[in-house]
């Protein structure tokens, strides 16, 4: 133990404490929920409450568990260490937002609501299955939402579990029970090799998620979704002012942003001072010459004394130096390690010549690409990426079809507007403040949402505050893990089993099979996200935004275009998925690797899949013998006795 | 047998297509405006920390490119949804078979105790 690392270690012990009364809080409370919702399962029809809530969602629970369930963990580990990161050009990356609501509830949620009751259809396929009477392509649809989804989950569910690691962080309690679960594990095969840490979290995480939701079915899923919601809006709406106000307000902040040089990539020659023969990542540095490092890795030393090369960080802006030096932001440097040389240090790829001004300007810095964070020819897609490839996610056009009427979509569509707003541009705010509260951060991006929660409420003095705020990023990775969970459950109980293998199940058959499900599926996936494969990182670049290429077309022409056909909705299907597996398959064979596709024209991948998934679908449809003209009736028109009589028609007088 | 003239338009579906294409206008609208502006202002090749264009402690290109838009999709989505989207009736489900299975059970359960 460094004595100098005592003072970090106390944060975050103080942040454990906080997390795990926090946890141990939510787990009851998402299993009050639970027990609630179960009840209801008891008095409506099973698989439509269990799976869909009974179409009952009100403004509220719609708005909140649509906007919950986008919000994957990513929106508060991931995308805060972007910013911290890049700066304010996240503010652009992230700028479709702000018509996010209108386009992902907005362009589908009537009408799929309106043919999802003409069939009864409880899931997406099931829609698909109806509208084209094919129950060929209603099992494709359902075969890629289900690997899809898989595949998500376990990227989710490893998420989950680092995220509540990091934030149980020194916790004693949590100590005890680490050091415990690692004797124990050391004589089980199945965990050998494995963290005891992560274990115990994935387990914890793992089977509160899966019991809670099992249990409970949509409603119980859509009211831990409104509850965590309600966490991550508070969450950022404490964090926002503590973080201005305490780097001395916006402007002075932008300002100093504006003067700021991204930190130098290094590597050092270390050599340990006692018997400390570890280097650990994140151990604070600084040479005779009065030069500031932090470890970007772990490494084991030697004693030997020309040292062992560990790469680093140089802090070399002049405001965060002088914030350190002069104690106004402690840095615990380390005693029990020297710097015996410095091979290299390197300005940052972009940009370049410690330029100042990247953080508050586009394309934004990087630490390596020349390029910037987002270089011009990116810029267009994103805009095109998260409204558009939002509104192909089955996840939503679930929740789409679950209101009650028209009035609660409105309503709901202004309500997450107003919600995103509150989250996303306000994070941007708060974490270009956290860069001068936080320096040397980039050595450990992902942590600095816990880090900035459990700084700002110490500097208040109200650190029970931060259990609070770090609540935030387990609260969407729940929402978004319990919502997929489910979306797996449904599709083989509906989609394969009710559908194509036993019709005339009975309703206790159907129950015992969704209870099963829900628990069988929960569980491979906890056991696959034990160990999960080094690619699993590549793979859930490539299934994230994979969904929208295959649904996203085949739904929308189906909803709006009568002359669809089956083999139009099919070849749609199949280009969005075959064109976006393509270019992530092109990226590796040129050596870029599966995380970096091809980009034509500088387009994501995910663009591309959905122009051409709508391409195929069009052309295919034209080419191939139109629908029938009994399922354009039923789903674009109604029986002329049906018309309501309209203000203007009056009934005419009898004498 | 039944006749074309028997059937008209469903309006939901005429009014989604409609509230679909405002939609994507709007979309469109702020695609370019937010786009053009942050490309056109956004990638400054200079920096002077001293003279760095602000407004309420933001960068001016943000401001200009993101927020106001921002602020300004908040209101046109509360102005569509409130003011021009259309409440429809969306419709019954028809019943399901295992309803009526499950009213079967409950049926013979229901026999069963009394």
């Amino acid at each position: 133990m460094f004595p100098e690392r005592l003072n970090s270690s106390l944060l975050l012990a103080a942040g454990g404490n906080a997390a795990l009364t926090t946890f141990l809080v939510y787990t009851l409370a998402v299993f009050g929920l639970a027990a609630l919702s179960n009840r209801l399962l008891r008095e409506r029809s099973f698989l439509k409450e269990y799976f869909l809530g009974s179409r009952s969602l009100g403004v509220w629970t719609l708005g909140l568990t649509f906007a919950a369930t986008s919000a994957s963990g990513g929106s508060f580990t991931g995308f805060p260490s972007l910013i911290y990161t890049h700066g304010w050009v996240l503010a652009f990356w992230i700028a479709s937002y702000m018509i996010f609501p209108l386009c992902t509830m907005g362009l589908l949620g009537k009408r799929i609501n309106q043919v999802a009751r003409k069939t009864g259809a409880i899931t997406v396929p099931d829609i698909l299955r109806d509208r084209f009477d094919s129950r060929s392509f209603a099992l494709l649809g359902t075969v890629l939402l289900v690997f899809f989804t898989c595949v998500n989950l376990v990227g989710q569910f490893k998420a989950g579990s680092v995220i509540l690691q990091t934030l149980l962080g020194e916790n004693e309690a949590y100590l005890r029970l680490r050091s415990f679960a690692a004797t124990a594990m050391a004589s089980m095969p199945l965990f050998s090799g494995l963290d005891a840490g992560y274990v115990l979290c994935l387990l914890g995480f793992g089977v509160a998620v899966i019991v809670y939701t099992t249990w409970g079915g949509f409603h119980a899923v859509v009211w831990t979704d409104v509850m965590q919601g309600i966490v991550m809006v508070l969450g950022v709406i404490i964090m926002l002012p503590l973080a201005i106000s305490q780097a001395g307000g916006l402007p002075q902040a932008t300002q100093q942003l504006a003067a700021m040089i991204p930190p130098q990539n290094a590597v050092l020659r270390i050599t340990p001072v006692g018997d400390e023969l570890m280097a650990v990542k994140g151990t604070w540095l600084r040479s005779d010459d009065g030069r500031v490092f932090r470890l970007a890795e772990s490494e084991s030393l030697t004693a030997e004394p020309e040292g062992v090369p560990v790469r680093a960080i140089e802090i070399v802006d002049a405001g965060d130096l002088q914030r350190i030096i002069s104690g106004a932001t402690p840095v615990p440097f380390s005693l029990a390690l020297k710097i015996s040389g410095v091979e290299s240090s390197v300005p940052a790829a972009f940009p370049g010549n410690n330029r100042p001004g990247s953080f508050v300007t586009a394309p934004g810095a990087h630490a390596t690409d020349m390029h910037g964070f987002l270089p011009m020819s990116l810029a267009f897609s994103m805009f095109f990426y998260w409204a558009v490839s939002g509104t192909g996610q089955p996840g939503g056009m679930v929740r789409l079809m679950a209101f009650g009427n028209t009035k609660t979509l409105r309503y709901s569509i202004v309500s997450v507007a107003i919600y995103f707003s509150c989250i996303y541009f306000p994070l941007v705010v708060i974490f270009c403040c956290s860069r001068l509260l936080l320096p040397g951060m980039e050595t450990e991006s992902d942590r600095v949402m816990p880090q900035l929660a459990v700084t700002l409420t110490n500097n208040i003095g109200a650190g029970w505050l931060a259990g609070i705020l770090i609540a935030a990023p387990f609260a969407a990775v729940m929402s978004t893990v319990d919502s997929f969970l489910l979306m797996i459950s449904s599709a083989i109980v509906r989609d394969l089993y009710q559908r194509n293998i036993n019709p005339r199940a009975t309703q206790r058959q159907l129950q015992r099979l969704s209870y099963f499900c829900t628990v069988l599926v929960g569980a491979l996936i906890v056991v696959a996200a034990l160990n999960p494969p080094k690619f699993l990182q590549y793979l859930i670049v490539y299934v994230g935004s994979g969904l929208a290429a295959c649904f996203l077309a085949p739904v929308t022409l189906g909803l709006y275009w009568k002359r669809t056909t089956t083999s139009g909705a099919t070849a749609a299907m199949l280009a969005g998925f075959l064109s976006h597996l393509a270019l992530y398959v092109g990226g590796w064979l040129t050596g870029g690797g599966f995380d970096k596709p091809l980009r034509p024209l500088s387009l994501d991948p995910v663009v591309v899949a959905i122009v051409s998934s709508f391409a195929a679908g069009l052309v295919v449809s034209v080419l191939s013998d139109p629908p029938a003209e009994e399922v354009v009736r039923k789903f674009f028109y109604r029986p002329v006795s049906q018309k309501a009589p309209s203000p203007t028609e009056r009934v005419p007088e009898i004498n | 047998m039944t006749n074309a003239s028997d059937f008209e338009p469903d309006p939901l579906f005429v009014d989604s297509l409609k509230e679909a294409k405002v939609i994507l206008s709007i979309w469109l609208i702020c695609f370019v405006w937010t786009v053009s502006v942050c490309l056109s202002t956004g990638y400054a090749k200079e920096v002077d920390p001293q003279q760095f264009p602000m407004i309420l402690g933001m960068p001016t290109w943000i401001v200009w490119g993101v927020a106001l838009p921002w602020l300004l999709a908040n209101v046109v989505t509360i102005v569509f949804c409130l003011g021009y989207m259309k409440d429809a009736d969306l419709g019954e489900d028809p019943p399901d078979p295992e309803d009526v299975s499950a009213a079967g059970v409950a049926g013979q359960e229901a026999g069963h105790v009394s």
